[in-house]
């Protein structure tokens, strides 16, 4: 549930006689005056944009902040008659003035009055005129001062607004005017399979509050009854990609509409939706006709969304959200990708250092040492290649024969083929990481497609612009990372 | 053209925001090496005001976005300030994941016949404060099967790094997720 305020915001007659603008300027200081017994200042707009829409209205009220002066008698009263439709009398509000001292008046529940809407809309709600009415029992001096009338509206959400697919972007069907036009009683049609119609041009206007829910229907017929074998294939097409197939396959030759389908959390649907994402939905209706002589009929295709008004607690969690962490800081612990996840061109690098491979990262015949345990293995491929490059690694911390020949296979697999290193400058990218492999196309130096991993990067940004170096094969010698590492060793 | 953005103590009343826009950012560099863990970055920041320097503490938190994507998130690990014209600050910044290095095992936990993927998911959950991590993104059954490992007092950072040497995964600390 929620409660919005308006005021009136203009006039007309100008009868209070002095100053009758300041009634509807929205200060609460300002006030209009009038000393003459049932002076009326009619107040004919409000502040109400005019066109939002936030829920089903279950009461509305009026209010005026007012006073009288000239002391002497308390009989001083501002009624307040509203007005509908735009003639319409309501019911006459009466407010006892205060002395003096401009005050509020109580709410006057108006939702009921003589002439009121039985139902009241927004449209309702713009319209509303009021009397302002000076009323006092005896003749005398006495004057009445209104500063402001106010009109509060109390409605419940979520609210619900329907809109019609009111373009097209295919012409497989015939007439397929007809088909946009928000009508349900002109038709367009297509006969046969595979006849493909995408619905566009949704017209939403932002509301004020969030989407909850998104439904699509369509209005149709067909010169069959539908069945497994004779039916409508809609598909939503959203910016990141295509949502399901909903089948359609109810229908008779009598037209009606399909059942409302919720599309809220269809495939590449978006998360969460915004009103931008409505302006950019289409939907593609499509024949599946497996005799090929059915004709099916389409008149209209409209989309529901419901969406909810933020209460005031509803906007606290909001706030709090967004400055808060809902999460830890995730840890990722994984194998890292064999594939290649991107590319990077001749025309793509500014500076290249050379590509160059040596024997100083193969190791083919490798012996792990242990606490009591020890485990070889070797890669008689390598060996043949390159001859024998031993490696020796001693851990005391391994005490297993197993874990000890574990590792030593991994140390096999990582160096027993010799690696060219080397690196490149290119123009800023984001989103590099080390142990990415990524492809490198260089036909000038016979490099076509070969793929490297990333072992080493870095971002700059300096006076003359974003960019990456990216280092592959083998990171360059690094002193102060070596000697940064070791004092955090050591202390 | 390239857009960044320099949070020092983000989200907090002294925080500093540094964009091309307020051409107070001399240089900055980004990086990282497989041999570390973590990242580096380093910024040399024009200090106008003359606040910078007691407004950023070592520990500060630092973010570094560059063209809508958070490039770095770490903390400042070293700041200097000297006279070039004006008051310069510079700053070293180390990434998330020396925060494993916070926090240490105790003496002799071992672990017999288990993965090491699964041997990671204890220590963080062991070792570590309800809330300080988000693990979810770790698959108990991935790597290979370690016979025995015994930690002893070793910070989580050593431990993983250990752990890498049985399987030739990777690790890394990442973003924190907000909304």
């Amino acid at each position: 549930m929620g409660e919005t305020t308006y005021y009136f915001n203009s006039h007309i007659y100008d009868i209070w006689t002095n100053n009758p603008g300041y009634m509807v300027d929205g200060s609460e200081v300002n006030n209009a005056a009038t000393a003459i017994n049932g002076d009326i200042n009619r107040l004919t707009a409000n502040s109400y944009d005019g066109y939002t829409d936030y829920g089903t209205i279950s009461k509305v009220e009026i209010r005026c902040k007012a006073m009288y002066a000239n002391s002497g008698s308390n009989n001083c009263y501002v009624q307040l008659v509203p007005i509908f439709g735009p003639v319409l009398k309501g019911d006459t509000h009466s407010y006892q003035l205060p002395l003096s001292t401009l005050a509020w008046s109580s709410w006057y529940d108006i939702t009921s009055d003589t002439n009121a809407p039985n139902s009241w809309a927004w449209t309702d709600i713009d319209a509303l005129n009021a009397n302002v009415v000076f009323s006092k029992t005896a003749p005398d001096t006495y004057a009445a001062y209104c500063s402001k009338v106010e009109i509060r509206v109390t409605y419940t959400g979520p609210t619900t607004v329907t809109f019609y697919f009111n373009n097209y972007a295919q012409v497989a069907w015939t007439a397929p005017q007809n088909m946009m036009d928000n009508s349900t009683s002109t038709w367009g049609n297509a006969t046969g399979d595979s006849k493909a119609h995408t619905f566009d041009d949704i017209s939403a206007a932002s509301k004020p509050g969030a989407i909850t829910k998104v439904y699509v229907r369509w209005s149709r017929r067909g010169s069959s009854n539908g069945s497994s074998t004779n039916k409508i294939a809609g598909q939503m097409r959203f910016t990141n990609g295509d949502g399901a197939f909903i089948w359609d396959q109810s229908f008779t030759a009598n037209a009606a509409w399909s059942s409302w389908t919720e599309i809220t959390s269809d495939t590449n649907a978006p998360s969460p939706w915004t009103w931008t994402d409505l302006d950019n939905l289409s939907i593609t209706l499509s024949t599946y006709d497996v005799d090929g002589n059915k004709t099916f009929y389409i008149s209209s295709a409209e989309v529901k969304v419901e969406y909810g008004i933020l209460d005031t607690l509803e906007e606290s969690v909001t706030f709090t959200d967004s400055i808060a962490f809902i999460t830890g800081m995730p840890i990722y612990y994984y194998e890292p990708s064999t594939t290649s996840q991107f590319t990077i061109s001749s025309p793509d690098i500014l500076e290249f250092s050379g590509l160059e491979e040596d024997d100083s990262l193969i190791r083919n015949y490798i012996i792990v040492l242990g606490t009591g345990v020890r485990a070889t293995t070797s890669d008689s491929t390598s060996i043949s290649t390159y001859g024998r490059y031993t490696y020796r690694y001693k851990n005391e911390d391994i005490t297993d024969s197993t874990d000890a020949a574990t590792i030593a296979g991994q140390i096999l697999t990582n160096y027993k083929n010799s690696k060219s290193k080397g690196s490149f400058k290119i123009k800023g990218k984001t989103g590099v990481t080390t142990r990415q492999q990524f492809t490198l196309k260089m036909p000038e130096l016979g490099l076509t497609s070969e793929e490297y991993e990333i072992v080493q990067y870095n971002h700059s940004i300096t006076g003359s612009g974003f960019y990456t170096t990216i280092y592959f094969g083998e990171a360059p010698w690094d002193i102060t990372r070596e000697v940064t590492n070791l004092l955090r060793t050591v202390y | 053209m390239t857009e960044y953005e320099i949070l020092i103590n983000p989200r907090k009343a002294t925080e500093i925001n540094i964009s091309q826009d307020s051409k107070n950012s001399e240089d900055i560099s980004i990086s990282q090496s497989k041999q570390q863990s973590y990242q580096n970055a380093e910024l040399t920041v024009i200090d106008k005001n003359k606040t910078f320097y007691s407004d950023v503490t070592i520990g500060s938190g630092v973010e570094i976005t560059i063209d809508d994507s958070l490039e770095f998130e770490g903390f400042v690990s070293n700041k200097r300030t000297v006279f070039a014209g004006g008051a310069i600050l510079n700053l070293q910044c180390t990434g998330r994941t020396f925060e494993l290095e916070r926090y240490t095992t105790a003496e002799t936990h071992s672990y017999n016949a288990v993965t090491t993927a699964a041997i990671a998911y204890d220590l963080i959950s062991t070792y570590t404060a309800v809330g300080d991590f988000d693990y979810t993104n770790i698959n108990t059954s991935d790597g290979a099967t370690v016979q025995t490992i015994t930690f002893d007092a070793e910070t989580l950072g050593v431990c993983f790094q250990r752990l890498i040497e049985f399987d030739g995964f990777n690790f890394y600390v990442g973003n924190r997720r907000r909304v």
